[in-house]
């Protein structure tokens, strides 16, 4: 079989449980995709080392004076981010309180039964880069993960693509009806979509009733 | 003499010398890495060279010519020339090309290309993408580019200077090829359309391993060929105008004589006949490389270009380029054989394309009617001979079937296929780079539909076909990854 072509029979885990190594390997050869693998030692008890990948939204000096999401458009968002690759043989420079977004070098899909969660790796940490990230990974999704990635210390940080910089936990999930369909399937970072929030649209409606504006869309002069 | 002095011109040599330098510098600095190495000493090489030439050579005419001040201007004013010259050169043709690569995004494909082209040469190469405004695709290989330029020099100089550029050039020690690659910036996201590539790569094969040298030359149609002559030879010539009214008409023959008119015809004839043969061996190379990828590639180009079905003096007929390589798919490939959903795109392609072929014969005029024919008449021969560079990479029906299905499988389901179960379906191989490429093309000509379905209704159609070359992009890059790792 395929990797990816049908569901493996399984037995039933109980919602929550961490898949053993064992069913991660089994998943992996049927419906669930962590690819590559570059190393059969990335695969662990209940989670899968994930690496960093090439591609990084960074961001710019720019003429906007404040992020306000409400109203911003996908310029604007341009405006102030742009992406960049350093190729898989070469490195991205993170300066002290530097921030840039990357993404996982593996392609992800989570079949409807499995969710995730990401851990980042706690030996960068000590050197003072923070991998934050969503950390929730949805049953039914595909792409590449964002990673956020500051540098909290003192000193550039080289940062190279296919290092280890985190962990996927992996657990089971009450299995959802059919594939979600999908807004985008990222293989690279994903440029924030805040400014889609259907939400700020009721925040302003109920502040507009009490009579204040607290969003307003800002151009960049 | 332009009436302008000695001073002005190496005054004006100093200050292009410099900025020159310094543009190339800034240039330089803002190259992605990996900077192309070979590229950057070969344009320090001309660099340094010229400036070596130059004040070299003034110092010496100075000395040569003391008390002729007149020569010595003229003199020094000549060899400023050739310098400034070369400086022209480099401004004109090479710092473009560094400009060019300073803008350049994801090339997350050129490990992969890299590796392809390894596979038919041993040289040693430098391999550079550059996007370019102009809506084409081209090849431009320079071997030692830099020493030819410092050569010029070289040709004129004393023997001094000479023995000084000799030793610039051997420190530079540049021994590689330099490639440049140039696609239109506009296809840059377009994994599909940047198959066309494969074609331009095909000139390079062709180019190392000299293989329009093998076919070259061919002996024109005689039938054509006379009939080309004899139409020249009464081609009135400026325009038709005659000395005076009633007076003798004034022909091609009658300036030129028969032998001279047929001489220029064979000429003309041999210059397009190579420009011909030469894109004929790279589509060839291309379509066994990369398989059908490679005809809905160059369709696509064609289609957006909106290139008539007429020759022009550099490549044959679209129709005509566009048929050889369905049939080299057909009957050297093993394709349009079966049921498949490639196949039946492939059929459906043929019958138009034998329509246009054939719907342009008739108007195959002059040299191209002569070169056309010629092509016609050997084309057997000149593909027996193209084949074998390329036949053990020959991506035929069967390795189609045996590595489309299962990436296609993937893609569909709105998975970068990066790994695939190999052949006896026992173990997890990275997926190959021209199966990616085709699997993808399948889907965008036979299924397309299927894949936006997955999709939210409110995600826009080019957003859907954007993603399936983001998947395609990632699926290169990443089993590229894979192969290499150890």
């Amino acid at each position: 079989m395929n990797p990816g072509e049908s569901s493996q029979a399984a037995p039933h885990l109980p919602d929550g449980a961490v898949l053993s190594k064992g069913t991660l390997k089994r998943r992996l050869r049927g419906d669930l995709i962590i690819s590559p693998i570059l190393d059969e030692s990335q695969i662990g008890e209940g989670s899968v080392d994930i690496s960093l990948g090439t591609r990084f939204i960074r961001s710019r000096r720019s003429k906007m004076t404040e992020i306000d999401f409400p109203g911003l458009t996908r310029d604007d968002i341009h405006s102030f981010q742009e992406s960049v690759v350093a190729p898989f043989d070469g490195q991205y420079i993170l300066h002290p309180r530097g921030f840039v977004l990357g993404c996982t070098f593996e392609f992800i899909a989570l079949p409807t039964d499995i969710c995730a969660f990401i851990l980042s790796r706690s030996s960068y940490g000590r050197a003072g880069l923070l991998i934050a990230t969503a950390t929730f990974v949805h049953p039914g999704w595909r792409g590449c993960l964002t990673l956020e990635l500051e540098n909290l210390g003192e000193i550039p940080i080289i940062l190279r693509p296919l290092s280890t910089v985190g962990q996927l936990v992996l657990l089971s999930a009450s299995k959802l009806p059919e594939q979600p369909p999908a807004k985008l399937i990222p293989v690279g970072p994903m440029f924030t979509t805040l400014n889609e929030d259907p939400r700020w649209e009721k925040i302003q409606a109920l502040c507009s009733r009490e009579g204040t504006v607290v969003a307003e869309t800002r151009k960049p002069r | 003499m332009q009436g302008i002095d000695q001073k002005t011109y190496l005054d004006v040599f100093e200050q292009k010398l410099y900025s020159l330098r310094k543009l190339k510098q800034d240039l330089q600095r803002g190259l992605p890495a990996p900077k192309p190495e070979q590229f950057l000493r070969g344009l320090d090489l001309i660099i340094d060279a010229v400036e070596t030439f130059l004040s070299r050579r003034v110092d010496n005419l100075r000395a040569r010519f003391a008390g002729k001040p007149q020569e010595l201007a003229e003199q020094i004013a000549f060899h400023a020339k050739v310098a400034l010259r070369i400086l022209g050169s480099l401004h004109q043709q090479y710092l473009p090309l560094l400009h060019a690569e300073s803008q350049r995004n994801e090339y997350l494909f050129k490990p992969s290309i890299e590796q392809a082209v390894g596979l038919f040469t041993n040289s040693r190469f430098e391999l550079t993408l550059l996007p370019d405004f102009l809506y084409n695709y081209a090849f431009d290989g320079r071997e030692n580019f830099a020493n030819s330029e410092v050569e010029l020099l070289e040709k004129n100089s004393d023997p001094d200077t000479k023995a000084a550029l000799a030793a610039l050039r051997s420190k530079a020690a540049l021994t590689q090829w330099i490639v440049f690659l140039h696609f239109p910036v506009a296809d840059r996201d377009s994994a599909l359309n940047l198959c066309v590539l494969a074609h331009e790569l095909g000139h390079f094969v062709d180019e190392i391993s000299k293989i329009y040298k093998s076919l070259l030359p061919i002996e024109l149609d005689k039938s054509s060929f006379d009939e080309f002559v004899e139409a020249r030879c009464n081609t009135p010539a400026y325009g038709g105008t005659t000395s005076k009214p009633g007076g003798p008409r004034l022909t091609f023959e009658k300036i030129f004589t028969r032998d001279g008119v047929q001489a220029r015809c064979y000429l003309s004839c041999n210059e397009m006949l190579e420009r011909w043969i030469r894109e004929i061996i790279a589509d060839i190379l291309a379509i066994h490389a990369i398989g059908p990828a490679s005809y809905f590639a160059f369709n696509d180009f064609m289609a957006y270009m909106g290139a008539e079905n007429v020759t022009s003096s550099s490549h044959p007929v679209p129709a005509f380029r566009l048929k050889l390589m369905l049939d080299e798919l057909k009957e050297t490939m093993g394709y349009l054989g079966s049921a498949s959903a490639v196949d039946k795109v492939l059929g459906e392609a043929m019958l138009r394309v034998t329509v246009g072929a054939a719907s342009v014969k008739s108007r195959y005029k002059d040299e191209a009617k002569v070169v056309q024919i010629t092509i016609e008449k050997t084309l057997t021969s000149l593909l027996a001979k193209i084949r074998p560079v390329v036949s053990a990479y020959s991506f035929n029906a069967a390795r189609y079937q045996g590595t489309v299905p299962g990436i296609l499988e993937r893609l569909k389901r709105g998975i970068a296929p990066i790994e695939v179960l190999d052949g006896v379906r026992t173990k997890v191989v990275p997926a190959s780079v021209v199966g990616i490429l085709n699997a993808g093309w399948e889907l965008y000509k036979t299924d397309i539909a299927g894949f936006y379905g997955q999709f939210r209704d409110d995600v826009p159609e080019m957003e859907r076909f954007a993603s399936l070359n983001h998947l395609l992009f990632k699926a290169i890059e990443a089993s590229e990854v894979k192969r290499r790792w150890k």
